[in-house]
């Protein structure tokens, strides 16, 4: 059977309607990834306003490692909705509070006492994880990497790196802020292997404490594991080890943001575990809350208490609806089997796009667990990103009834962030979709290409 | 209770603020009840999040509603009608030019992030003018726009570049209009010039800073300034918005129209929401994909915030909020005359607050500040304190609270400034 049921083309009349009313009333600086106004949401299925049932593979980006409305997140938000919507942990207390940071203590890696911060949204956890890095190493610099993403705000956007999309305009942007490449395995410099490009990554690490910041001037380096917005593009774990060791000696704060990497998403709780590496802080979001606006820092106990009493917290930060869909969450990542599903997605979503490399122009298939990524190129000697493939496709796939998004420096990836117990043949027709979408894309783009493709 | 509170220490880093050291079980308007079954009146309402009350019926038949449809697509990826309902009813809302747009965010300080963003993307200029004594927010860039820097900014830094402060009036210590404005002068001729900055950023009543409204004169003032250089007047209505000062914004009252207006707190009834208003062209300046969020506009936030839209509907909740302001003023007022240590009582409407002094002059009391504080919850009443000195005390009440429940309170607040004051008497 079919899971995509459609009854009008997409978008539909109504929500062609709500576009207009959109343009009217909401600014045009809000990026819209897919035309599609949705009604209601179950699982990894969505309903848009004209009865059109699509299939999610954007889970809201990255938010649903559990899918949309499960009963028990459900049940846990409107019980505690019934009881206190916003009692503020900065005027009183509520059990939930400490409870889910208990239980991100005991569930990050790392075997330290630890403590957790409750935040909003993602880009405010990361705010929070320096302010805490600068406060207990009394040091102002922070180290990112090329293709990182960490949030829209003033300090989030400078550690950013895709300039035209996220930051043009909005300057000037925080000071002490030094970005050094990531050994993206698949782009090496010309004459490069991807090993080699990962050595020489590692050791820029280390001449940029001469060249760049002293060691004594490092308050911490923050990494994705996996690049999110860069790409889903996993850290080798011999550079993830550097860091550890370049913080290990310098005293730096090794912060992991697993924003759009943690809570599931990739068959390990945190995908950091996959490399054995131990931050000393994890930032979470997204998925934890499965659609409430939560977000978390977890530490090492003596750093986390280095900021003076008031210096930390805001309004919302960790509001009981959004500690109450955790927990629900966290219960049911942790359930046995749950996290394996991981494996599947990433087997399916190999199995399709792999076979298609000589067919289409894919330059890459890569990802771990449900956070997969196929990246599109002109030219598979080149690799020149062939970002208006990836533009013609997400509406052409979206037409055929999913919800898809692209990622990359070059945004010239799809990606999939499927919920991990979506059931394979749901995966698998959504997919297809894509396929189908990316083919006529390219039936139509391809004279753009300067060669055929595998040639 | 107190097993509770060794978790929270054992497991929260000590940097997060703990107003009351009680655990709420539940709440409900402007009532709260701790985990041991003790009735609270509650005159913080979340910090200033709860203008229609804990839980109100509209507002969690709502969520509850919308709960069951679906709790998040992400506006930017999958759009839905709620979020676009509610920034129509806040554009017809919105007290400057009109047409205006509205994008919405999840907290105040990420609204305070884009107004920022807004306003450099569409000026092309970088500096921005915020106030001394305000308080705009926890992120880098709020933080350096705060007016208010040992317990908000610590060691937090290096701060965002660009940022300038001028002064705001506050004529109980000596600030008046015209030194204000002669302050930003003194800015723009010594430390930056005005065709470099893009927005003033302004609370039209300072919400941590203690309740400070700015003088219609100021806001006017300010507005003068701004056509005269092409700056843009950011209107920051965080606290003082829906409704608190008895107007659904606190700047209407002085017929001043901001290009661009920020609000978070009491918009989402306790649902995380907030965002910008503001003249549609000055909001449509950044680039496609420029603004944005993954939980911002959050589908349950939005439906709550249509319900609170609801209850101001008719004008019946603002007029409540005016009798409020009324009730309260009466009411400190009589405690003024009892007790010397209320030095100021000021406010706009029902946001009201009063300084504690030492009597006889204005030296600020932060420790009598504080017994007060620490009574009155003793007796059944949450109080926040506010402004520079750590001295005064703000009313952020539910609009919607019964006249019983507030004699109640002011009752249980008498007997906590009979009890401190005494105390600090005894002792000096």
């Amino acid at each position: 059977m079919s899971y995509i049921q459609l009854k009008t083309p997409i978008p539909g009349p109504q929500t062609q309607a709500l576009q207009q009313r959109r343009r009217d009333s909401a600014p045009a600086g809000l990026g819209q990834a897919n035309g599609v106004a949705v009604a209601s949401a179950r699982g990894s299925l969505v309903t848009d306003v004209d009865g059109n049932t699509l299939i999610d593979l954007a889970g809201g980006i990255g938010m649903m490692a559990v899918g949309h409305n499960h009963p028990r997140v459900v049940a846990a938000v409107q019980e505690q909705a019934a009881r206190a919507i916003h009692p503020s942990s900065l005027v009183v207390n509520y059990e939930l509070y400490p409870a889910l940071a208990e239980r991100l203590n005991a569930l990050t890696p790392g075997d330290f006492p630890k403590k957790t911060l409750l935040a909003s949204g993602g880009a405010e956890a990361v705010e929070n994880a320096v302010k805490i890095a600068r406060a207990a190493t009394g040091r102002p610099g922070v180290i990112v990497f090329e293709g990182g993403y960490h949030g829209r705000s003033n300090l989030t956007m400078s550690m950013t790196s895709k300039y035209g999309l996220f930051k043009k305009g909005f300057g000037p942007f925080a000071g002490e802020v030094y970005r050094l490449p990531y050994p993206n395995p698949y782009r090496p410099p010309l004459g490069m292997s991807a090993e080699e490009w990962t050595d020489w990554c590692c050791w820029n690490l280390d001449n940029a404490l001469t060249a760049q910041v002293d060691g004594s001037a490092l308050a911490c380096v923050v990494v994705e594991p996996i690049q999110g917005e860069g790409g889903f593009i996993p850290a080798p774990a011999k550079f993830l080890h550097k860091i550890r060791e370049v913080c290990d000696r310098t005293g730096a704060v090794m912060i992991a943001d697993e924003i759009q990497s943690g809570s599931g998403r990739t068959g390990a709780l945190y995908a950091c575990e996959h490399s054995g590496v131990v931050p000393d802080f994890v930032v979470s979001a997204k998925s934890l809350g499965a659609g409430l606006p939560i977000s978390a820092v977890t530490g090492r106990a003596e750093l986390m208490d280095a900021p003076h009493l008031g210096g930390v917290g805001s309004t919302y930060g960790g509001s009981p609806l959004g500690c109450a869909a955790a927990l629900a969450v966290l219960d049911i990542l942790t359930e046995p089997g749950f996290l394996e599903r991981g494996k599947m997605i990433e087997r399916v979503v190999r199995e399709i796009w792999e076979p298609l490399r000589g067919e289409l122009p894919i330059g890459d298939v890569r990802g771990v667990g449900a956070m997969m990524a196929v990246e599109f190129v002109k030219d598979p000697h080149t690799k020149e990103p062939w970002m208006d493939l990836v533009a013609a496709a997400v509406p052409r796939a979206v037409s055929r009834g999913v919800l898809l998004m692209r990622a990359g420096l070059y945004s010239n990836c799809l990606r999939f962030l499927p919920a991990l117990d979506i059931p394979e043949e749901v995966l698998r027709e959504g997919l297809e979709a894509v396929v189908a979408g990316v083919r006529e894309a390219y039936a139509e783009l391809r004279e753009q290409a300067p060669t055929p493709v595998g040639a | 209770m107190q097993e509770l509170l060794a978790r929270r220490a054992a497991a929260v880093p000590r940097g997060v603020n703990n107003g009351h050291p009680l655990f709420a079980s539940h709440a409900e308007g402007a009532l709260l009840w701790d985990v041991e079954g003790r009735r609270y009146h509650d005159w913080v309402g979340g910090i200033g999040v709860l203008n229609v009350g804990h839980n109100h019926p509209a507002v969690a038949e709502a969520v509850r509603a919308q709960l069951e449809q679906f709790s998040h697509t992400c506006f930017q990826v999958a759009m839905y009608e709620p979020y676009l309902r509610l920034a129509e009813r806040l554009n017809d809302r919105f007290p400057g030019a009109q047409p205006a747009k509205t994008i919405f965010f999840t907290t105040g300080a990420e609204a305070t992030e884009n107004a920022v963003k807004i306003a450099r993307a569409a000026t092309g200029r970088p500096a921005v003018i915020s106030f001394t004594h305000s308080f705009h927010g926890r992120t880098l860039m709020g933080m350096t726009l705060t007016g208010k820097k040992a317990y908000y900014a610590q060691n937090f830094g290096p701060f965002a570049p660009d940022i300038y402060h001028a002064p705001f009036p506050y004529e109980y210590r000596g600030v008046s209009v015209e030194a204000a404005l002669e302050g930003l002068q003194e800015l723009f001729r010594t430390v930056v010039d005005p065709s470099r900055v893009a927005a003033i950023i302004l609370e039209p009543v300072l919400g941590e800073g203690g309740f400070l409204p700015a003088p219609h004169a100021f806001l006017r003032g300010l507005r003068e300034v701004c056509d005269r250089h092409g700056i843009l007047f950011i209107a920051d209505e965080i606290q003082s918005g829906v409704g608190r000062t008895g107007d659904f914004w606190a700047i209407e009252a002085s017929g001043v129209q901001p290009d661009l207006l920020t609000f978070a707190k009491s918009i989402g009834g306790g649902l995380p929401i907030s965002g910008v208003t503001g003249r549609a062209e000055v909001m449509d300046a950044p680039l496609p994909g420029g603004l944005g969020g993954t939980y911002a506009g959050n589908p349950l936030a939005c439906a709550a915030g249509l319900a609170v839209l609801d209850l101001f509907e008719d004008g019946t909740l603002l007029a409540q909020a005016r009798a409020l302001g009324e009730g309260l003023h009466a009411g400190f007022r009589a405690l003024q005359a009892e007790f010397p240590q209320i030095g100021d009582l000021r406010g706009a409407g029902p946001m009201v607050a009063v300084e504690l002094v030492h009597p006889g002059g204005t030296e600020p009391d932060p420790e009598l500040t504080r017994a007060v504080i620490a009574a009155a919850r003793e007796g059944g009443l949450l109080l926040l304190g506010a402004g520079m000195y750590g001295n005064v005390i703000r009313v952020l009440v539910p609009l919607t609270v019964s006249e019983a429940d507030l004699t109640e309170a002011f009752g249980i607040l008498t007997q906590a400034l009979r009890t401190a004051t005494s105390a600090a008497t005894a002792t000096s």
